[in-house]
């Protein structure tokens, strides 16, 4: 019997010892000058739009939209080309070369539904009559514009042709693209963690227009983002504390926790700073995770919305109900005035407390007569939290929703640009 | 009953272990083939198998079989505010057993499958998207001792390391990365 327990006991190691680890580490380090650099306003405006892989076409489908975007760092503004592809869900992440004197832009690429990634380089070009010279910022009648580069796979050199030739502009209806946790999942292997004030600076580059993010509050009452009930080497650092959030004092999070990817856990305040002074969203969607007194986050909620209007910002920030204890503690605060909710109940609900937004989860359907229903009220309707590919599409192509919520926001900016009305 | 943790991966802090009903069926077709059927139900999504299987003896001590089961899975789930959706698929699994006595009473089974996503579909309000992937999509270890009971009846302990990229009992979960999870399962039965 001393052999059956040796041989379970190893069996058991060896069934419980194989869990493979998986990462996707960017293989590109971003320099990030600020400013535009050779990519003049004209230039920018001239690369955006849908293009078709002529090469490439195997790994990251046939088609592909291509959108600048920027962060603001005090007087800076920094430039950052994305490409979204269908396939995988893969998304390129790009900037500006300085150090080269014709339009080249370098970055890495990466797949979102698995932790392919690699190196890639482009350079802007255009192509007419079959000849093909780099691109000066000026089109000629009969140019088609082309974005002519390698890529590679992780850290290897790009040695593989990839070539995208410009189709169309992108579609301009207006559509909320919504990124869950500030971003993405911390399981997505993205570079920064989620909730944190390095995730909501990325959010553009994913494609967001704009973010869900989870509040809680501390034991001494300060809002802070964090998702989880508990605290847990999921979403932190091994560090030796225990327990729920509620548990600790701000303090006490800020001193000795860290994110998994070495970043603080952000107050409210952080995050909401940072989205109008750092970011060009336009949405947020403040996740109401804690139960009791909402009158705090409300406060929040008015001094920035105060903030974006005197900075001249179309930002909506807006607290999310998803429970009847959400709504309870709504339903008890004092005063509702400026005060912008979205609704995660049903459509009586949402009527009741006159919530101009309603967002159902996207596992009860497209909900057609509901939502035309609810558009008609002159109320807004977005779905949650969609990430399966095909079921993406779906809901851009034959769904009446203003936008998706989504940890691949990168995937529903690919439907989203490039359909055809 | 068979009972399966969730994996953190995509239950995230909620660990919990589902339980299911698994009723097995063996009839014999000949001296070493076998016809072989098997429910397991949540009642909201259950499975139904069907497989052959072909058995013989090595030694005293030592049996071996080769299989391979077909098995159909369906699930539907109608909550307010939060589901109106339902799916359904089909997976292969070739599989082979050794068998071994390890003292009279007590046997031990080891068993390996591969999974083969065959079909699936997922429907959700009259929107529906559909893969037929036929791509290995993972594998199982099974082991399970087995020894008399009462009155002629055994009883059978198990552990079954299933590592798949899809696990029909977590269809209404949606999980969309390219990775083999790891979900274990703890067997339990009666050999009646």
């Amino acid at each position: 019997m001393k052999a059956v327990a040796y041989l379970m006991i190893g069996l058991c190691t060896l069934i419980f010892g194989c869990r493979e680890e998986y990462e996707a580490p960017v293989p590109y380090q971003f320099v990030s000058p600020p400013g535009a650099g050779r990519f003049t306003t004209s230039i920018r405006q001239a690369m955006e739009g849908v293009y078709a892989v002529t090469n490439g076409a195997d790994r990251f489908g046939s088609q592909v939209a291509l959108k600048w975007t920027y962060t603001l760092e005090g007087a800076d503004t920094t430039f950052y080309l994305s490409i979204f592809a269908g396939q995988d869900a893969a998304f390129f992440n790009l900037e500006g070369r300085p150090d080269s004197d014709s339009l080249v832009v370098a970055g890495f690429w990466r797949k979102l539904v698995n932790t392919e990634t690699g190196l890639v380089r482009f350079s802007v070009r255009t192509r007419r009559n079959g000849q093909i010279r780099n691109f000066s910022g000026v089109s000629r009648p009969g140019d088609t514009l082309m974005l002519d580069g390698t890529y590679g796979d992780n850290s290897v050199q790009p040695n593989r042709r990839l070539t995208l030739l410009y189709e169309r502009p992108l579609n301009s209806t207006p559509y909320e693209i919504l990124a869950h946790r500030a971003g993405g999942r911390t399981s997505d292997l993205l570079p920064t963690s989620e909730n944190s004030l390095d995730m909501i600076k990325l959010a553009s580059r994913l494609g967001a227009t704009g973010i869900e993010i989870d509040v809680r509050y501390t034991k001494d009452g300060v809002p802070i983002l964090y998702h989880d009930n508990k605290l847990n080497l999921r979403l932190i650092q091994k560090n030796g504390l225990i327990g729920a959030v509620e548990e600790y004092t701000y303090q006490q999070l800020s001193s000795h926790v860290r994110l998994i990817n070495g970043e603080k856990i952000p107050t409210l305040e952080e995050a909401l700073e940072t989205v109008i002074a750092n970011t060009t969203l336009r949405f947020v969607w403040l996740d109401t995770k804690y139960i009791g007194p909402m009158d705090k986050v409300q406060a929040i909620q008015q001094k920035y919305r105060q903030r974006a209007i005197l900075a001249r910002r179309d930002l909506r920030i807006v607290i999310g109900l998803p429970s009847t204890e959400a709504v309870e503690s709504y339903r008890a605060l004092a005063s509702k005035e400026n005060t912008p909710i979205l609704c995660e109940l049903d459509t009586a609900v949402t009527r009741s407390l006159n919530a101009r937004i309603w967002a159902p989860r996207w596992t009860l359907g497209p909900q057609t007569e509901e939502v035309k229903a609810m558009q008609a009220e002159n109320r807004t309707v977005f779905v949650w939290t969609l990430d399966e590919p095909q079921f993406i599409q779906q809901y851009i192509n034959e769904g009446q929703f203003d936008g998706i919520l989504s940890n691949y926001s990168t995937l529903v900016a690919y439907y989203h640009y490039t359909r055809q009305p | 009953m068979v009972f399966t943790t969730t994996p953190p991966e995509i239950t995230e802090e909620i660990r919990i272990t589902i339980p299911a009903i698994d009723v097995n069926l063996q009839r014999g077709l000949s001296k070493r083939l076998y016809i072989i059927s098997r429910l397991q139900t949540q009642f909201v999504q259950s499975n139904l198998t069907l497989g052959l299987r072909w058995a013989t003896p090595l030694n005293d001590r030592f049996h071996l079989s080769v299989g391979d089961d077909i098995s159909g899975w369906f699930g539907a789930l109608r909550l307010k505010d939060v589901f109106n959706s339902q799916a359904y698929g089909l997976v292969n699994y070739p599989n082979a057993s050794v068998g071994y006595r390890l003292t009279r009473d007590l046997q031990l089974a080891v068993r390996a499958e591969a999974i083969i996503d065959w079909y699936y579909r997922s429907q959700v309000g009259s929107l529906a998207v559909e893969y037929k992937p036929r791509t290995v999509n993972g594998v199982a270890l099974t082991f399970v001792l087995e020894q008399p009971f009462y009155n002629r009846r055994h009883v059978t302990l198990g552990l079954r390391a299933v590592y798949a990229d899809f696990n029909w009992q977590f269809w209404s979960l949606y999980e969309t990365f390219d990775r083999n999870l790891f979900y274990p399962q703890l067997l339990f039965g009666f050999i009646l």
